[in-house]
């Protein structure tokens, strides 16, 4: 019951927060123009086959990108206000507070994936270009999941240093890179490509692309469960984590001085 | 009276530049310049320049590689609409508004840092990225396109400079027109989109805009290894026209602000 109440508590806090501070979502007033910078690229070289990845790249950036921007203001928002040592100490389920956050911030930044949708529809004339709706939203809902996992452990590693902001712009395009979020794994170099199948974020949007080609979709269910999965193991990882950086700086009293 | 006016306009120059260096300083360390800002730089111009190879058009992945180097110095470059908030927010605006000297000369010196921010990191990128990608660009052409890309990031900056004498009235919107600003000059001048594939009366905006002659020079040295003089010549009008637009506009905020009195001490 408690974890239900900070749980709703943190949507609202969230929810408000971002009504009133619209620089926590201004990635989605440019994510359209990436779209459509992508698209006409895609329809100069005569390559229409290819405008899924108009709508799939530019989603997924903005999902991870507002995620993290999101995480590490409010970081530093906490940390200039005295927010962090209470958090410290309250007996509360931390990780609802997370997850009730997350629930709302990715909400918000789904916009994103719709912008891109619009434009791309709007591009091609008014073609569908998503042919498979259902995969497309049981992906995008795991993919929701997987990232509200994966800014947990982020979160912790922003708690050790005070170059906040300087690492939550860091993580967006190597992420990007290594995941294949525009491109397959298989253009990139050859000593990357190990790396890419351990991230959820390549698996999305290997699915997310498939949803955008006629022939049915291989390996939903598979790259579902990997998604999800992946998305558990960092939830764990980020709560175990940020309680060892709490454990430490409540140790060192460095709490609001890293 | 014109050489002491001079002198004076470069003293403030250079301290401006110096206090802007510490603000600079405050922003980043070495170390997270590197691993935060350049990485993040390097891998978004690999990644443009894989979408090049993925699509398969002829020339794209090199057009989308050098183009993309020159966008994330452009993210750098607009750093300045929101570091002129910054002296609103600090209080000091009002100080500088009642000054006798120049705040233009003050607000160019504050965003110096910025552009060769922009300039450093697009120029490593471009050493960086081909070797990354597989992608064969001379490195000593790089070198030689330097003052070429700085140039073109000197358009850009009046450019910005322009947008941050618009918004010191609105700093809540300081972030939303520097980043919606740089989308859309990445967006119609030529940088990754080629210009051929836009209407004719958008090509026509792009000609006035800071980076499009810009961004053809430097192609033509990286990729081609020759100098597209007309591109050139049209690069230096625009970054003129755009200096004096600058000018202009930062001139009319302060007879505003003056006239007004509307500049509070901070946000």
């Amino acid at each position: 019951m408690t974890a239900l109440r900070v749980y709703l508590a943190a949507a609202r806090l969230a929810a408000e927060q971002l009504r009133r501070e619209p620089d926590a979502w201004m990635v989605l007033a440019t994510t359209p123009l990436q779209s459509l910078a992508i698209v006409t690229i895609l329809q100069h070289t005569g390559r229409d086959d290819l405008v899924g990845i108009a709508i799939v790249g530019p989603g997924l950036m903005a999902l991870v990108q507002v995620a993290l921007f999101d995480a590490a203001e409010q970081l530093t928002v906490d940390r200039s206000r005295g927010v962090l040592e209470p958090l410290a100490a309250t007996p509360a389920p931390l990780v609802a507070l997370d997850l009730g956050r997350s629930t709302v911030v990715l909400l918000v930044a789904l916009l994103g994936t719709v912008e891109s949708l619009a434009v791309v529809h709007l591009a091609t004339g008014g073609q569908s270009s998503v042919h498979h709706p259902a995969e497309a939203f049981l992906v995008l809902v795991a993919t929701v999941w997987a990232t509200a996992g994966f800014v947990l452990p982020c979160t912790a590693l922003l708690l050790m240093t005070r170059a906040t902001r300087a690492l939550q712009n860091a993580i967006p395009w190597p992420l990007a890179l290594v995941s294949g979020v525009l491109v397959p794994v298989a253009l990139l170099p050859v000593w990357l490509q190990p790396v890419s199948p351990f991230l959820y974020l390549t698996h999305s949007a290997e699915l997310l692309r498939a949803t955008t080609r006629p022939e049915p979709v291989s390996d939903l269910w598979t790259g579902l469960a990997v998604i999800l999965v992946s998305g558990a193991v960092a939830l764990v990882a980020g709560v175990v984590s940020r309680d060892r950086v709490f454990a430490r700086l409540r140790r060192t009293g460095g709490l609001s001085l890293t | 009276m014109r050489t002491a006016t001079l002198l004076s306009s470069t003293r403030t120059l250079r301290w401006s530049a110096l206090a802007a260096l510490q603000d600079f300083r405050v922003v980043y360390t070495i170390p997270t310049w590197t691993l935060g800002w350049l990485l993040r730089c390097i891998c978004q111009v690999a990644v443009f320049a894989l979408l090049g190879r993925y699509v398969g058009a002829a020339d794209l992945e090199a057009f989308l590689l050098v183009g993309t180097a020159v966008l994330v110095g452009l993210a750098s470059v607009s750093i300045v609409v929101q570091a002129a908030a910054w002296e609103r927010r600090t209080g000091t605006l009002p100080l500088l508004v009642a000054s006798p000297g120049s705040p233009f000369v003050v607000f160019v010196g504050r965003g110096t840092v910025w552009l060769l921010d922009g300039l450093l990191v697009s120029t490593l990128v471009l050493l960086i990225v081909p070797s990354l990608v597989g992608q064969a660009i001379d490195p000593l052409r790089v070198l030689c396109a330097v003052p070429l890309l700085g140039l073109t990031y000197l358009g850009a900056f009046f450019f910005a400079q322009t947008a941050a004498a618009l918004t010191l009235d609105a700093p809540g919107a300081r972030n939303l027109v520097s980043n919606l600003s740089a989308a859309l000059v990445a967006l119609l001048c030529g940088i990754q989109v080629p210009l051929e594939a836009w209407p004719s009366w958008v090509g026509a905006i792009a000609m006035v805009l800071p980076v499009t002659h810009g961004v053809v020079v430097v192609r033509s040295v990286v990729v081609d290894g020759s100098l597209d003089v007309g591109a050139l010549l049209a690069q230096v009008a625009v970054t003129v026209a755009w200096a004096v637009v600058a000018a202009v506009t930062f001139g009319q905020f302060l007879r505003r602000a003056r006239r007004s009195g509307r500049i509070e001490f901070g946000e």
